[in-house]
């Protein structure tokens, strides 16, 4: 195995290849820069001020782990949006995070709103998609298929809440590392967003049954409510982001670093569970494109990707969640 | 550019994004990548990101449509019409 000498990612992962440099073929095209993120985003300033009288311009997709806190605290406070910040409680959320969820949401005064599915439901679901076989290769480069299964489900869930509820922007707490766009406003034609949703949605319905329907969108609504598809915005292409900045910031607020996750989640139990049965299965660490990228951007050191990449699981945990698999 | 130029390049990212050690030829043209679990939604971000700063181009938010983004041809077809003086 080879590590790209200068962001961490190795030729285990598929479209990996490291030249004789020791560079990988994502650094040697790449021109990224430290860019100055610190400006205020007129476009979306706009587009509060159009929706100003909405009783929320955004739902903030919020976990209560740093990145989503830190992205609710920035755009209620620098932005003054009015927020519902919904949570996915997938029965895994660790309940140091629920108080954070609490502790945040109180001091920012954002309503909050926690959705739960089955836990059974899910785990069966959960242990379906665990091989990897219902996700595109390059969504398993970013994340573990549980993961995967999970954002899915959080996306659809998010998205008929915007649509029930006239919110007109969905903001979620993604990393520069995890989204690459240029673009931090976004609006999908109801179209595309039912399509993108459908191949999951009919191979998890396929094999669990109708009853998983009412989990994922539905194309007819998406349709019936075409004008009322929100914005997607991505607050970390106009604003900057170091994680070190972000959890200082966010302590000051009340919120704490929950102690029983792994070194790359700072909400979820299943995490840690997830990218082992991920490491075992493809041989490289869900996260290293999303550190990768952002070593690459400049957004932390190479030597702070490689200490959160050697994090790979918090053994407590990971036996606690691997046998509510096993008894499930 | 000329649409040679176009396709080469998009068929090295397809080649480094959806195939990585698989030949083009595992792909018909006119193939959903979306509905045969090529590329998800974070995956259609992506691939705008790249045409607008690989080919010059600015690419709408109504643009993104299933009919020119959902196959290698149809996206080769989008490109070469926002490059047409």
């Amino acid at each position: 195995m080879h590590t790209c000498c200068k962001c961490l990612l190795n030729d285990n992962i598929p479209s990996v290849k490291i030249n004789s440099s020791g560079l990988c073929n994502y650094c040697t095209v790449s021109n990224e820069t430290l860019i100055d993120r610190n400006t205020v985003d007129e476009e979306f300033l706009d587009l509060l001020e159009k929706y100003k009288n909405r009783k929320y311009q955004v739902i903030m997709a919020f976990s209560g782990g740093k990145d989503s806190t830190y992205t609710l605290k920035l755009i209620r406070e620098k932005y003054n949006a009015s927020i519902l910040a919904v949570t996915f409680n997938n029965g895994f959320i660790s309940e140091s995070s629920l108080k954070n969820i609490n502790v945040v949401t109180d001091y920012l005064g954002v309503d909050s709103l926690i959705v739960k599915y089955p836990i059974g439901k899910l785990i069966n679901a959960f242990k379906f998609v665990k091989d990897g076989k219902v996700f595109p290769r390059m969504s398993l480069e970013r994340a573990s298929s549980i993961c995967n299964l999970c954002i899915m489900l959080i996306k659809n869930m998010i998205y008929y809440e915007a649509v029930i509820r006239d919110i007109p922007i969905i903001c979620f707490g993604w990393t520069p590392g995890q989204v690459e766009t240029a673009k931090p406003l976004l609006k999908l034609n109801y179209r595309m967003v039912s399509k993108v949703f459908d191949n999951v949605k009919n191979a998890i319905v396929g094999e669990m049954g109708v009853e998983y329907e009412k989990y994922f969108l539905n194309s007819e609504f998406i349709e019936e409510n075409e004008d009322k598809v929100p914005y997607l915005y991505y607050p970390f292409v106009k604003n900057s982001y170091n994680e070190e900045a972000i959890i200082e910031d966010i302590k000051q607020i009340g919120w704490e670093f929950p102690e029983n996750t792994d070194g790359n989640s700072s909400n979820c139990l299943l995490n840690s569970y997830a990218n082992q049965c991920h490491m075992e299965q493809f041989g490289y660490h869900p996260y290293a494109f999303e550190i990768s990228n952002m070593v690459r951007a400049g957004c932390m050191s190479r030597e702070e990707g490689a200490e959160k990449l050697e994090k790979v699981k918090n053994d407590s945990s990971f036996e606690l969640i691997k046998k509510i698999f096993q008894n499930t | 550019m000329n649409s040679t130029d176009v396709k080469d390049k998009l068929l090295i990212f397809f080649q480094n994004n959806i195939l990585y050690n698989g030949s083009m030829n595992e792909i018909d043209g006119d193939e959903s990548l979306i509905d045969n679990g090529y590329i998800d939604s974070t995956g259609i971000i992506g691939l705008v990101t790249f045409i607008e700063k690989t080919f010059n181009i600015k690419v709408y938010d109504h643009e993104i449509l299933p009919e020119n983004f959902d196959s290698i041809n149809s996206i080769y077809m989008y490109i070469n019409s926002k490059l047409m003086p």
